[in-house]
């Protein structure tokens, strides 16, 4: 069931703390982002972005702090928008957070918010975290993850290195791997890559889900001929040495990238789509 | 070059194909194999320290002092308003292109700078105009007979780097149609009636850059860093390309690995290779370095 647009700019404070909020409450569509954010939209507009508002908290001497508030339309996105962002996490806010240099940001549900106070100032932090923490009650339950994110193996995984994602372009900006869509990753996909460190070095696991294993198969056969140079078996040693390898079950691809052995890789592939 | 040649990480690693295409600028390859013979393009990098005041915002009078610096050294002029006058006449009607990105401004004091240089250079103050995403419909603008292109450098999810190249996309009714390919086709602008051959003077403001944008509004403050620098010069493929080197050392520094930006720069090799901007080659890029040296990057 669909959950009911919350009126942040009516529930949220004037004043908190000394901070007193802009007159002006902004309001954008996935049509008039770019107006708000220019290039960075189209990060939004890939996630399935439905609404974003905007206000400022501020004081005399001009220091502000930049509220945020991006209703994705559903949990998964959301947590998607924040999983591309975030080098680390913790749960102080929502259903998970990330506070660096002035920059808070966390997701509730379908909602992505941030909060900037830029430059920093250790009062700055303070009411970020209280706004922050005001914002997320007003949500009142919490979303589903992805559950493709529920398939990664949990054994050496870098929790904060999960990213979801149905756009190829932000596996590239995590794991470079082609200007080309090998993969065949659009909107109607579910991906997630993740990092893992064990003993062999760090190696990359990339899951996708698509629609149909039709399609699963042509991206299986773009990325076997175009990046594994047609290797039958779907495991390649590349230039630096490393090992990649994909297979699919059905509907899911499983690639994984930086392969100390193609042994590893065809253990760890295995495992995940069975013999 | 192939517009439609495939580049993957295997191409990165091998060093081949794409050192063909000019890469080395969007994919951080070796200098030496893109050394061609020919005229070299001057680039001028001004840093001072004392730009940024304690809170981080620019000091004008130290601005004017790094682009009067910048200016003597582009034209060989001793007197900067003497080099000033060597690119613009009182006659002319001066648009400085500016940035107004919230987070990472061209900002006002470079802003005001350039437009103090620019009165002094005997151009009316009712002929000058300073404008961003208004530009099509600025009566300056409109009017104009020379531009003055400022804008920061920073990484940009379409494009890989908001750069002097990309300012123009303000020109342009429709800059979603430049977004194809990594924004690959930018330069195409530069030669439309609006800009083309009125550039006198490119400022690629290198005071806070940012060298990585993943995050909300591409933004992130721990991925700023104050570099108090400032490149100037004709030539914008030049000056983008020197900048986006100075990026691309700053995420090794940073990361401890090469990390290819995503989307690559593509538009600033194929403004050299295609649209025939500038050079993007850092061999046939004469930079001349200037101030402070500390944590230089290039």
């Amino acid at each position: 069931m669909a959950q009911a647009t919350i009126e942040f700019a009516k529930l949220l404070p004037a004043e908190l703390g000394g901070w007193k909020r802009s007159d002006t409450v902004e309001s954008y569509d996935s049509k008039t982002l770019f107006k708000y954010i220019n290039g960075g939209a189209e990060l939004y507009r890939s996630y399935g972005f439905k609404s974003l508002i905007a206000m400022t908290y501020g004081q005399p001497d001009g220091a502000e702090i930049k509220v945020d508030i991006f209703d994705m339309g559903h949990p998964h996105d959301a947590f998607g928008v924040y999983s591309h962002g975030r080098e680390s996490s913790s749960r102080e806010v929502g259903q998970g957070s990330e506070y660096a240099a002035g920059l808070l940001t966390f997701f509730k549900h379908r909602y992505y918010v941030s909060l900037l106070g830029y430059p920093e100032t250790p009062e700055k932090k303070k009411q970020i975290f209280e706004l922050a923490r005001r914002i997320a009650a007003l949500i009142p339950r919490e979303g589903a993850l992805p559950p493709i994110v529920g398939r990664l193996p949990q054994k050496n995984l870098v929790p904060e290195s999960v990213r979801y994602f149905n756009h190829h372009i932000w596996l590239n900006t995590h794991y470079f791997v082609s200007h080309e869509n090998l993969l065949l990753i659009d909107r109607e996909c579910a991906a997630v890559l993740a990092k893992y460190a064990d003993k062999k070095k760090k190696y990359y696991l990339l899951l996708i889900q698509y629609p149909t294993a039709t399609k699963a198969k042509a991206a299986q056969s773009s990325f076997q001929k175009k990046y594994l140079s047609g290797s039958a078996k779907g495991v390649k040693q590349i230039e630096d040495g490393r090992f990649t390898g994909v297979r699919r079950k059905g509907r899911q691809l499983t690639v994984m990238f930086n392969g100390a052995s193609a042994q590893q890789v065809e253990a760890i592939l295995t495992q995940m789509t069975g013999p | 070059m192939s517009p439609k040649k495939v580049i993957t990480r295997r191409d990165f690693i091998r060093d081949t194909g794409i050192a063909a295409m000019g890469s080395s600028l969007i994919l951080g390859k070796p200098e030496e194999l893109l050394a061609k013979p020919g005229k070299k393009s001057k680039v001028i990098l001004v840093r001072n320290p004392a730009v940024l005041d304690k809170n981080g915002k620019p000091q004008e009078a130290v601005v004017l002092k790094m682009l009067d610096q910048a200016l003597t050294a582009l034209t060989g002029k001793k007197d900067p308003v003497v080099a000033w006058k060597t690119l613009i006449k009182p006659r002319d009607v001066v648009g400085i292109k500016s940035n107004v990105w919230k987070y990472i401004p061209t900002t006002g004091p470079v802003e005001q700078a350039l437009k103090k240089r620019v009165i002094d250079a005997g151009v009316k103050p009712a002929n000058i105009g300073i404008d961003d995403r208004g530009v099509l419909k600025h009566d300056v603008f409109q009017r104009a007979t020379a531009l003055i292109n400022a804008r920061p450098m920073r990484t940009h999810h379409w494009s890989g780097v908001g750069s002097l190249i990309k300012n123009y996309v303000m020109f342009v009714p429709d800059p979603w149609a430049y977004h194809d390919d990594s924004c690959a086709s930018l330069g195409a602008i530069w030669h439309k009636p609006v800009v083309k051959g009125k550039t006198r003077l490119n400022v690629l403001v290198m005071l806070t850059p940012q060298f990585h944008g993943v995050g909300p509004h591409s933004f992130n403050p721990k991925y700023v860093w104050q570099y108090n620098g400032l490149l100037v010069g004709f030539d914008p493929v030049a000056l983008d390309a020197t900048g986006l080197r100075i990026l691309q050392a700053k995420r090794r520094a940073f990361f401890g690995e090469d990390r290819p930006l995503s989307p690559p720069a593509k538009h600033i090799v194929v403004a050299d290779t295609q649209y025939k901007l500038g050079t993007a080659d850092p061999n046939k890029i004469d930079l001349i370095k200037l101030g402070d040296s500390k944590d230089l990057l290039i």
